[in-house]
């Protein structure tokens, strides 16, 4: 079966995977971090919202009065035990959607966060068909027809390896040639 | 002078457009006698506007106040080592520099065109030209740099305190050259589409452009992120603002092209892909500078900001139109030779390079645009900040750095998979072993991990490609390590120089993962004698003081630094205000170590109480250090072959 590559080896399987497994499991944790203490969850909440009155600075950044008090309504909301989504949710119905440093995940705003990863996908889909489309479309042109015995028999390899003894050779000539 | 340097700035624009004119005629007619006739033209042009820059120099060193541009960028009491920094630091003036910088980098790229790409050539000067012409044009009716005024004021404005800081000196001209360098290897594509017959052409001309523009524009990237790092005090040094990114757009596609590039020379392959990526890079650093001029977002760049943004747009989108239809056009004349054969080839992973680099602008893109998207079809104000890029491109730059470790080991064509696996067996076990270390270490968190174990995979296979190609060379020719090594690098310079540049990105993904996963800061507020403890260190607010110069009012703290209870170093943070501006600019104390930078900004000095915030950065040194590697990487790949380097031992070799 050839579902990843022309020749069926295990190792190309394994690897290939393991970039796939990389990247998704970036993908999945990128979001999650540890948060210990209740400062730091505050400072994290901070770095979430965006001071009215000063555009493109967080309340974490700025300096303003509004920041400062914005800052420490974080923290008493914090003492007493509401969810971080309370306290940004706070925020939005006082100041609008535009307080948050980023389009919240949820309604109309998925688009914001959806098309980047659809176009991922997209993406990696039509990579991935070109990519076999090429390989298969090269095979099928030189109507090469090489069994898998064949490719691995003796004989073969070993016409593959003088194959490359001679190459070898002749590129150390080359390089002391220059020399 | 002032009249001098327009006459001279007009004389240009003239010159500019005979050359387009001839140039084309040259190349319709093909008539060296025109062509000829136009590469001239365009060598004086950019004489003729080195002249005009000069003229506006002089006015800034014999303060000639007549001139609305100097009389609003300077003053009397401007530091006389600033006048280049005053040249561009207004609107007008960056745009001079910006012409001036274009002609002088197209005379040479006309100059040292390689023969190969002579065909296209006139279509590339008219090009070059045509884009030079422009930005006279705009000076000449718009933003001109040698208005003068009616009443000659005694003294001037002085400059934007924000730009009195070492970095100033090369991060507006690093940048601004590699906006506008697009251009270049731009150029050169327009010439190949308009002229080429193979599709490869313009290749060494592109590849060598790409690769300096690229350089210039990295460094100069870096050179931002300092600045915002030590004067804008936030404790950061990349915040996703709306103007970084646009410097950050052409950034991205322009490093999928010299990665491309070099499919299509050893391949054959990519021809009219690699001119689609050139064509996105100019799109994009045209949008660039006009976000620089009057775009529509506030951001911390508004130094050049003027209301001719729009003008930026349509400019940005004739070109747009004019190379994307001709490239609709000519592209099936555009064969490839070859195919890929294999995922696990070098072919395939320079594919998804290329696709994850445009993946990350075009995430870019999208949340610069968004806001715009909700505001018509919803009515709603949302703001794309930090948080929204983080999490989307954190990935992506994060499976590049993965990418990065497998792509080189990867043979061309791969038939043969004995090499591979000899190659990732070294790097795997390293990575498992870090993964191990990490988390004895108590690292949790779970990106950190997997960008360590990546950045020791990616090391290991650099250095393992090192040390096996020296000790073969060694043994061979006798030769000591030392020179083995040397002249390894030597024998195929793109290859090892792009090693090199892989090695500083190494070195920024370590840093970028240490100082954005285990950054702490605190704010304390503190009266003098008072002490206060983040981490290891603690420090004491021993006195302030404030010092009055003649532009502006210096406030700092004097704070003694103690880590585990001995004494480090006195720091005196605080900022400075310039009345004449009706702003502050935050001066940090830092004391910057290879494990982690102690950060602190002082700030609302009442009597003898004043606020404080300590941020510890861990890591932050090595993003200082990765900007020289990139250039000597750069270098190393720019060093002149013998041969065209098809001849890559290592793809055959057996180690």
């Amino acid at each position: 079966m050839h579902f990843f590559l022309v020749s069926n080896s295990l190792y190309h399987k394994i690897i290939f995977l393991a970039f796939c497994f990389v990247s998704l499991a970036a993908l999945a944790c990128s979001t999650s971090q540890v948060i210990q203490t209740d400062e730091q969850r505050a400072q994290a909440i901070d770095k979430n919202l965006i001071c009215p009155i000063c555009p493109g600075e967080t309340i974490d950044q700025s300096q303003v009065e509004l920041a400062k008090q914005m800052k420490y309504a974080v923290r008493e909301m914090i003492d007493k035990g509401q969810s971080d989504e309370e306290i940004l949710n706070f925020f939005t119905e006082r100041y609008g959607v535009s307080v948050l440093a980023a389009p919240p995940k949820e309604g109309f705003h998925l688009f914001a966060w959806w098309t980047p990863i659809g176009i991922v996908l997209v993406g990696i889909t039509l990579t991935f068909i070109f990519i076999r489309s090429k390989t298969i479309l090269k095979f099928n042109n030189q109507q090469i027809h090489i069994s898998k015995d064949f490719m691995s028999s003796q004989e073969f390899q070993e016409s593959l390896e003088a194959i490359e003894k001679t190459t070898h050779e002749f590129n150390s000539d080359i390089t002391k040639e220059k020399e | 002078m002032g009249n001098l340097g327009f006459m001279t700035l007009m004389l240009a624009g003239v010159l500019a457009f005979y050359s387009i004119i001839s140039s084309i005629a040259g190349g319709k007619f093909q008539s060296a006698a025109l062509t000829r006739s136009a590469t001239n033209a365009s060598y004086i042009t950019s004489l003729i506007l080195s002249i005009s820059t000069i003229c506006l120099i002089y006015a800034f060193v014999t303060h000639d106040f007549s001139l609305s541009y100097v009389a609003n960028n300077s003053s009397l009491s401007l530091d006389p080592k600033l006048t280049w920094v005053a040249l561009y630091a207004g609107n007008a003036g960056s745009l001079l520099f910006l012409a001036w910088v274009f002609s002088v980098l197209s005379s040479i790229a006309i100059w040292k065109c390689p023969n190969l790409a002579k065909p296209g050539l006139p279509y590339t000067t008219a090009t070059l030209m045509f884009i030079l012409l422009f930005y006279i044009v705009v000076m000449s009716t718009m933003a001109n740099p040698f208005e003068k005024l009616a009443i000659t004021p005694a003294d001037g404005r002085g400059m934007n305190p924000l730009l009195t800081h070492p970095g100033m000196f090369f991060h507006p001209p690093m940048l601004m050259t590699g906006l506008i360098g697009v251009g270049i290897p731009f150029s050169f594509a327009i010439g190949q589409l308009l002229s080429g017959e193979q599709g490869n052409e313009w290749l060494i001309a592109a590849r060598y452009w790409g690769l300096i523009i690229w350089c210039i524009l990295t460094i100069g990237l870096m050179l931002g992120s300092w600045w915002a790092y030590t004067i804008l005090g936030w404790g950061g040094y990349w915040a996703w603002d709306p103007v970084e990114n646009a410097g950050l757009l052409p950034w991205l596609p322009l490093t999928a092209f010299i990665h491309s590039i070099i499919v299509q020379q050893r391949r054959n392959m990519f021809k009219s892909w690699n001119i689609a990526l050139i064509i996105f890079a100019w799109g994009f650093a045209m949008y660039g500078m006009f976000m620089n001029r009057g775009g529509p977002v506030p951001s911390v760049h508004s130094f050049g900001q003027s209301t001719m943004g729009w003008i930026f747009l349509i400019f940005l989108g004739f070109n747009l139109i004019v190379a994307l239809t001709l490239f609709y056009n000519k592209h099936k004349k555009l064969k490839d030779a070859s195919q890929i054969d294999s995922f696990l080839s070098r072919e395939a992973s320079f594919l998804v390079n290329n696709l994850l680099f445009l993946l990350i602008a075009f995430v870019t893109l999208w949340g610069v645009l968004y806001p715009l998207i909700s505001d018509v079809f919803k009515g709603v104000v949302v703001t794309v900040g930090q948080p929204y890029y983080d999490t989307l491109t954190g990935p992506i730059f994060l499976s590049l750095v993965v990418l990065m470790g497998i792509g080189p080991l990867l043979p061309w064509k791969n038939l043969n998979n004995k090499i591979i696996m000899k190659r990732f067996i070294a790097p795997l076990i390293i990575s498992i072993v870090t993964l191990i270390i990490c988390i004895i270490l108590e690292i949790n968190n779970i990106a950190a991990l997997i960008s360590f174990s990546t950045c020791t995979f990616v090391l290991t296979g650099i250095l393992r490609e090192w040390a096996t190609g020296t000790i073969v060379r060694s043994k061979r020719n006798n030769e000591i390590f030392p020179i083995a090594f040397i002249k390894l690098l030597l024998s195929n310079k793109p290859r090892y120089g792009g090693y090199i540049a892989h090695f500083g990105v190494v070195i920024l993904a370590f840093s970028v993962t240490g100082s954005s996963f285990f950054s702490l800061q605190q704010d304390f507020s503190l009266s003098i004698g008072q002490q206060a403890k983040l981490g290891e260190y603690n420090i004491q607010y021993i006195s302030n003081e404030t010092i009055t110069n003649s532009d502006s009012v210096e406030t700092k703290a004097i704070i003694d630094l103690y880590k585990n209870g001995s004494f480090v170093s006195k720091l005196e943070p605080g900022y400075v205000f310039y009345p004449g501006f009706n702003m502050a600019s935050a001066r940090a104390g830092i004391i910057s170590t290879p494990i982690e930078d102690f950060y602190l900004i002082a700030s609302e000095f009442r009597d003898d109480q004043a606020m404080f915030r300590i941020h510890i950065n861990p890591l932050v040194f090595w993003m200082w250090v990765s900007g020289p590697i990139f250039i000597l990487g750069t270098v190393i790949a720019l060093l002149p072959t013998k041969t065209k380097y098809s001849n890559d031992i290592d793809d055959q070799k057996k180690l």
